[in-house]
């Protein structure tokens, strides 16, 4: 990290690097408390798991990141976009910025795959020609230009989580949220789906992945924050030798995967700086995970 | 500012709203024809209640005639006592030599027949123009009663009472017309928002996609409020169509009709196209959460 004495409430002092901020963020619904004093960042380029038992706050997290809500207490800091500051008029330009995907897809079912996609460039004001390129790669890239005429309810789960990606990085935001997309899918189509958010991650965008699915932590996470009852956790990074390479191959991720082994054992040590960095971040959270994620 | 293909897209998912809605769109482009045309018909009938009661009446209320040898000082007096008469809107006087003008005006091809006259025999007068509020018969009868009275004044004329009446009665219908007006705009506004509204709530998830997706707020609104004024312009439309019919009709039987003219129809129709714009904004403000 660039910045080791990083002041989590000086928003006004953001690192060039970091795309997402939450500094002492909280989120109330009317009477629950959703989120209770989270603070991390995420890097561009970064590829973060949220993880956390369901009723954790990792659907409230990412609300509050594509700012659908705004934090009771705190503030969100999304690229140039302030929650303190942010104008209703500017949450659009956000939103261009920001791709979602969700657990149940949230595609419009009685249109067609390319329509689906097109959908969010037409938004934005496109040119019909451009669209029509810039659909016809993206459906290309994720494997499902010879169904693009098809209706999206005539799609598989796992194609029709592939379409909702298609449109979420369409518009070639910098941040892609997913939350669940796994969720509802079988393991190999999971793994096809991981697949491509990585391919995604490795073209140089950030990725927020919440997940309550273990085991695909244990195999691919390296920057897991893990949430617990609207609290932050735990915030550690597997991998910090190779923190400040923020872009990596594809290769070299399924390499990683190769050598589960060595990772099962740093997950282990892991999960004990879950447990210690969940004791110790009381007092001074921003610092403990600060030094958690320092390079040597 | 907004591109061809933004455009194309927002006008068809408009025109969809209303094909997906055909039933109550129809019924609501109905109930809004209906009451436009009610509107129409009333302000016709106090269009032509007003017409044919110019065309019964002269310009005055009351005639003041005055004989020739009047005193100035006695005809200041009356006009200036005229002045200060409750229910008095305006005094004209008229000189003899001006009612010998308009004489000769009114009698058109036939006036040099006037020539043939010596000396004017027509007298000066004061015209009065009642406040047509303030015309209560009794009243008339006892203003009328009270001018005879004044030194050299000849003769006073008052306007015949049932004339007054209708002049009433055609007032009534203004006000008719406005209380009509405002139920009008009232159904109208409430017919539109609800098929708005049903459109609104058929279209939630692709509303949330569109927010997902970055779409600004204008754009998400413009298909619903493009659909609430195309409804307003079918209903103006149907109502002046059907307008038109039955004045073709009534034109056949009674002459001299007064209809609206080509603007004033399209004015018509722009109203109900605006009305059905406000119309959608208002379902717009209470069901689009955005
Ligand atoms: N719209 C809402 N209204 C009230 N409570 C909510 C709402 N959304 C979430 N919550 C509550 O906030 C907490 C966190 O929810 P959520 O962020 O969805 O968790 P997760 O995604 O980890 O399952 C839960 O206790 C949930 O009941
Ligand atoms: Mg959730």
């Amino acid at each position: 990290m660039s910045q080791p004495s990083h002041d989590p409430s000086a928003s006004s002092n953001v690192d060039a690097r970091t795309v997402i901020s939450l500094y002492h963020a909280s989120l109330r619904y009317d009477e629950s408390l959703a989120l209770d004093d989270v603070s991390f960042r995420v890097d561009n380029g970064e590829f973060v798991f949220l993880v956390g038992p369901s009723g954790a706050g990792k659907s409230s997290v990412l609300r509050l990141i594509m700012m659908e809500e705004m934090p009771s207490s705190g503030e969100v800091v999304v690229g140039r976009f302030l929650s303190t500051r942010v104008r209703r008029r500017d949450i659009p330009h956000l939103r261009r910025e920001v791709g979602v995907v969700f657990q149940d897809f949230r595609l419009l079912l009685d249109r067609s795959v390319e329509e689906n996609v097109a959908f969010a460039q037409m938004v934005v004001g496109v040119r019909r020609s451009q669209i029509k390129k810039n659909v016809a790669q993206v459906l290309n890239w994720v494997g499902l230009y010879h169904k693009r005429k098809q209706l999206a309810r005539t799609l598989s789960g796992g194609e029709q989580q592939r379409v909702a990606i298609a449109r979420a990085i369409i518009n070639r935001p910098k941040i892609l949220l997913a939350d669940e997309p796994t969720g509802n899918l079988d393991p190999e189509v999971s793994q096809e789906v991981i697949d491509l958010l990585f391919r995604i991650n490795a073209a140089g965008t950030s990725v927020v992945m919440s997940t309550h699915d273990h085991l695909m932590v244990r195999q691919y996470g390296e920057r897991i924050v893990s949430l617990d009852s609207g609290r932050l956790v735990g915030d550690v990074d597997r991998f910090r030798v190779r923190k400040s390479h923020s872009k990596r191959s594809v290769a070299e991720r399924v390499v990683r995967t190769d050598e589960a082994d060595a990772v099962r054992r740093e997950v282990e040590s892991w999960e004990h700086a879950i447990l210690d960095s969940a004791r110790a971040r009381e007092s001074s959270l921003s610092s403990d995970s600060e030094a958690g994620r320092e390079g040597p | 500012m907004m591109g061809a293909t933004q455009q194309r897209y927002l006008l068809r998912e408009g025109w969809m709203h209303l094909v997906r809605r055909r039933i109550s769109g129809t019924v609501a482009i109905l109930i809004m024809a209906s009451s436009l045309l009610t509107l129409a018909i009333f302000s016709l009938v106090t269009i032509n209640l007003d017409r044919a009661l110019q065309l019964l009446r002269g310009d005055t209320d009351i005639s003041i005639y005055l004989s020739d040898t009047i005193h100035p000082a006695d005809r200041d007096l009356l006009h200036k006592d005229l002045l200060n008469t409750r229910g008095v809107k305006e005094v004209r006087y008229i000189d003899a030599q001006q009612a010998l003008e308009a004489f000769r005006a009114e009698l058109q091809e036939d006036a040099e027949l006037l020539d043939a006259l010596i000396a004017n025999p027509l007298p000066a007068s004061f015209e009065v123009t009642l406040d047509p509020l303030m015309q209560d018969s009794a009243e008339v009868d006892d203003l009328v009663s009270t001018l005879g009275r004044y030194p050299g004044v000849e003769r006073v004329v008052a306007q015949l009472d049932w004339l007054r009446q209708l002049d009433r009665i055609t007032r009534g219908f203004v006000w008719a017309d406005v209380v009509v007006g405002l139920l009008v705009l009232l159904s109208s506004l409430f017919v539109i928002s609800n098929t708005v509204r049903l459109a609104v709530e058929e279209s939630s998830e692709t509303v949330y996609v569109m927010k997902l997706v970055g779409a600004t707020n204008a754009f998400i609104r413009t298909p619903f409020v493009l659909s609430g004024a195309l409804q307003g312009a079918a209903a103006g439309a149907l109502a002046m169509v059907l307008l038109l019919l039955s004045s073709r009709f009534l034109g056949a039987r009674i002459s001299g009709l007064v209809f609206f003219d080509p603007p004033q129809l399209l004015g018509f129709v722009m109203l109900s196209t605006f009305l059905g714009a406000v119309g959608s904004m208002v379902a717009l403000r209470r069901h689009l959460r955005i």
